[in-house]
């Protein structure tokens, strides 16, 4: 404790040190820029908190979530809800300070969507070495709708974002196997969350091997990913008192694959394919209440500025970079623009990308939905982040603009975001296409 | 300083070193968590927000859902009936105003019975007993069960009856009804 108490105030000091620094020593553009980006993200948290516990009532998937943390509580004998039981178990944080009510079943959920942009900041600085990266990183999530309005919701996809990334965090700053071990634990919560999250040890492995920080063989530490994932399940099974012997687990375990397996052949309003992701085609309003004459929206619809952006790099990265391999006349573009440790890092996080959304183009049929695209979008704005940051030492001026749009536009979807009382009328003007709107 | 075994060190032309040290990011990233839950509790403590949000519920107005925690014994399944003409939101008792059974019978979760809360508070709610939590044996003796009461309204003219072969009488006051879910018995 005493440690780790130390090592954030060393942190703060360091980080203090360096913002004096580098607001010394930069130009007045990539002030303006520094103070866009410190308004993004004091804006972000602030949508974040404000009218969390609004409405008092489960909403869109709250439903799965919020009462099994309270049957964890009491012990009650549930698995109405098929994804393993990390979610829930952490959710019930909120349930023992508040009680079972909307800002007890959302209050954990908070957390880790906050928690999010201390993760982004550390994975575009590591990832990236360069701390500029990072405070574009934090800002990007968090003038983000898709994060924003997962932070506001009791549901369990903010979590494993975070979750996935932090894995990924762990591993890039991996120096000897302690580091590796904690990757596999972090990987073993992220696949606690949602099974998903496993695909994650994809990115980690291949960081682990073309980063060369440890040896390769500290790669047989991911063993422990699986043990984790069990023992989260066995402390889930005995809370609420199921039996957890091998033989039970195992029969959840079965029960719950072939239950989410069976959810794919029914069709959804609400369920999108993997390839309209990144187009931004149909985001979900993830909490919708009406209160009085008015509505209160939290849509999960990105902030475009960042979405279409994102999408580009995450794809014309890794396309540009393997036509520098085979075409002769980029062979000598590719190095004179991206050095080494930005090649890496776009190489990664857009292995990320692409390990965390090829497995919704193969399983759970018609059952995908626009959500399960939040961590490859993770990576995806991480690597923008870092994308941004080199651009700004070419051309500032435009990076300028570019962040002044962002902000300008975060600001017109704020509403739609963080749960504003409006009327249909002025929640349509933002939620522009009808596949946004609920 | 050697080399920790299972290390390299990093060689020209590779990544420059992290700023931090592997420990000292994870201990930051856990410490932030840590802090930022701590944070957000203070914000919501030193507003009053988490206060007024965590008791919002208390007071039942229509529209709205609250904690209750009610006092029964496993008879009052078949024990506890009302009798009423009114209807809300589909809703009904087992009985007519005249004390005759209503037909068709409403199943569990709009069948309305009579409650009394832990703090001797009566209401009427239906649902309670198709609470999936109210699946298993339940204690032989008097116990308590939490619930979800979203209120749908209330109901002044109606009629009690607390054991199966007893007469019904009247309430004489507005009693709050509406949907009992998420039942739970504290274990």
């Amino acid at each position: 404790m005493k440690a780790a108490v130390q090592a954030a105030v060393a942190a703060t000091r360091s980080a203090h040190k360096d913002l004096v620094a580098r607001w010394n020593s930069s130009t007045g553009i990539e002030r303006a820029t520094t103070v866009l980006l410190a308004f993004m993200i004091v804006g972000g948290v602030i949508l974040r908190i404000q009218g969390i516990g609004f409405p008092p009532r489960l909403t869109f998937d709250e439903q799965f979530y919020g009462p099994t943390s309270h049957h964890f509580l009491s012990g009650v004998p549930d698995l109405h809800d098929y994804h393993p039981p990390l979610g829930k178990l952490l959710g019930a944080i909120g349930l023992l300070l508040y009680g079972f009510n909307s800002l007890g079943w959302r209050f954990a959920y908070l957390c880790f969507g906050l928690q999010t942009l201390v993760i982004a900041y550390f994975l575009a600085r590591e990832i990236f070495a360069d701390r500029r990266a990072g405070w574009f990183a934090a800002a990007f999530f968090a003038a983000d709708g898709f994060f924003i309005s997962y932070s506001r919701a009791g549901l369990i996809d903010g979590m494993l974002t975070c979750l996935v990334l932090w894995s990924m965090l762990a591993i890039v700053t991996a120096r000897t196997w302690r580091g590796v071990l904690a990757t596999a634990v972090l990987l073993g919560a992220a696949a606690s969350i949602k099974w998903s999250g496993a695909m994650t040890l994809i990115p980690a492995t291949v960081a682990l091997l073309v980063l060369r920080r440890v040896r390769w063989y500290q790669m047989f530490w991911f063993a422990v990913t699986p043990v984790v994932h069990l023992a989260i399940w066995i402390a889930g099974l005995r809370l609420m008192g199921h039996a957890n012997d091998v033989t039970s687990l195992w029969a959840v375990l079965s029960n719950s694959f072939t239950s989410l397996a069976a959810t794919g052949v029914y069709s959804n309003p609400l369920a999108s394919s993997w390839y309209t992701w990144p187009l931004l085609y149909h985001p979900i309003v993830v909490k919708l209440a009406q209160h009085g004459a008015h509505s209160h929206y939290a849509s999960s619809a990105g902030n475009p500025v960042f979405w279409f952006p994102a999408s580009f790099v995450v794809l014309g990265l890794p396309l540009a970079k393997g036509a520098a391999l085979v075409k002769e006349r980029w062979r000598h573009w590719w190095p004179n623009h991206f050095d080494p440790t930005f090649t890496r890092a776009a190489m990664l996080l857009s292995l990320g990308w692409l390990a965390l959304i090829v497995m919704w183009s193969m399983v759970l049929g018609k059952h995908s939905f626009f959500y399960h695209y939040q961590p490859s979008y993770g990576f995806a704005l991480v690597l923008l982040a870092g994308f941004v940051a080199k651009l700004e030492r070419r051309d500032a001026g435009a990076v300028l603009a570019y962040v002044g749009l962002a902000v300008l536009v975060a600001i017109f979807f704020a509403p739609v975001w963080g749960e504003f009382a409006l009327s249909e009328l002025e929640a349509n003007r933002r939620l522009i296409f009808l596949p946004w709107r609920p | 300083m050697p080399p920790v075994e299972g290390t390299i060190p990093p060689p020209q032309g590779r990544l420059p070193a992290s700023a931090v040290g592997e420990l000292t990011v994870l201990r930051l990233t856990v410490g932030s968590l840590l802090a930022i839950g701590f944070l957000v509790w203070l914000i919501f403590a030193i507003t009053g927000y988490g206060r007024r949000y965590a008791h919002a519920n208390d007071g039942w107005a229509m529209g709205k859902s609250s904690s209750v925690e009610l006092s029964l014994v496993r008879e009052d399944r078949d024990n506890l009936a009302c009798a009423s003409d009114a209807v809300l939101d589909g809703l009904r008792c087992s009985h007519r105003a005249n004390a005759r059974e209503a037909q068709p019978k409403p199943s569990d979760d709009l069948l309305l019975r009579p409650y009394s809360t832990v703090d001797k508070v009566l209401l009427l709610g239906s649902g309670l007993w198709s609470s999936p939590g109210m699946a298993g044996p339940l204690p032989d003796k008097r116990f308590t069960v939490v619930c979800n009461f979203h209120v749908v309204g209330a109901i002044k003219s109606v009629s009690f009856r607390w054991t199966l072969t007893g007469e019904f009488s009247p309430a004489g006051h507005a009693i709050p009804t509406g949907l009992l879910s998420e039942c739970v018995v504290p274990r």
